[in-house]
């Protein structure tokens, strides 16, 4: 049980369970996704079935990188159960987060 | 998962699971844990919550009571107390102190260090009771526990 990567367009897609043993792999992800230097980047996490903060933490750290360039970094198709959490953690008071994926 | 993992039944009620103190043990964790609290008769939401607060205890204990050092011991022990799911977990790395943990300031602009301390929130939050014990010299244990509804 792990996950998965993949980039298309603006968006990165996370498939599977991220928790601290695998949340430097998302990172090393949302490094390539903001190295696009797209003005919006997305991350789909219709296919997460789990973020542990330490997962939350580089999303934020992602996201902080985005706004100190100008740019911006937002969630889509977030299931209800890693949802009910960002907004738990207060999350969705800093992070965008959208229902469907945004078009460029 | 490490040679050390094992899982024991006392009886029909108690079952532990001792890992390795290594983060690729985390997901063997929270399949254990999930199969425990699903048996008990938790709905799956409910279960996700005690699969996220156990993550989030092993994770600190991994980091910070065992600052990193895989050779240490985990033990996760779950049971049904009336109608409350309890999960103990204990270990014997460094005496940690909850009260020392700063609170998450998830919007503070600066580093990713103001958000230490998350793990610990999401336990609280995501449980009904979290009770902390520390070891004199070493070790750790931490009770939490979570009313399982919809119970027959």
């Amino acid at each position: 049980m792990s996950a998965t990567y993949a980039i298309e367009g603006n968006t990165l897609f996370v498939q599977g369970r991220v928790d601290a043993a695998n949340a430097k792999e998302l990172r090393a992800a949302l490094d390539t996704l903001l190295h696009l230097g797209q003005a919006t980047v997305a991350v789909d996490l219709s296919e997460a079935t789990y973020l542990s903060s330490s997962a939350l933490c580089c999303l934020l750290t992602a996201h902080r990188r985005q706004m100190a360039d100008g740019r911006m970094l937002c969630l889509c198709s977030v299931p209800p159960r890693i949802l009910r959490i960002l907004r738990l953690g207060g999350f969705h008071r800093v992070i965008n987060i959208v229902a469907d994926r945004p078009h460029v | 998962m490490s040679a050390l993992a094992s899982v024991s039944s006392t009886d029909d009620a108690v079952s532990e699971l001792c890992v390795r103190s290594q983060a690729s043990n985390l997901a063997s964790i929270a399949e254990f844990v999930s199969g425990r609290a699903r048996q008990s008769g938790m709905d799956e939401n409910t279960v996700f919550d005690v699969q996220m607060a156990v993550d989030e205890a092993c994770t600190n204990i991994i980091e910070h009571a065992y600052a990193g050092r895989g050779d240490g011991e985990v033990r996760i022990c779950c049971y049904v107390r009336d109608a409350d799911f309890v999960v103990r977990i204990s270990d014997d790395g460094m005496p940690f102190d909850p009260d020392a943990v700063p609170e998450p300031r998830i919007g503070a602009p600066i580093e990713e260090r103001d958000i230490g301390g998350l793990g610990l929130f999401f336990m609280r939050q995501l449980m009904d009771r979290v009770e902390f014990r520390a070891g004199d010299l070493s070790g750790n244990m931490v009770e939490m526990t979570k009313a399982i509804r919809g119970r027959r």
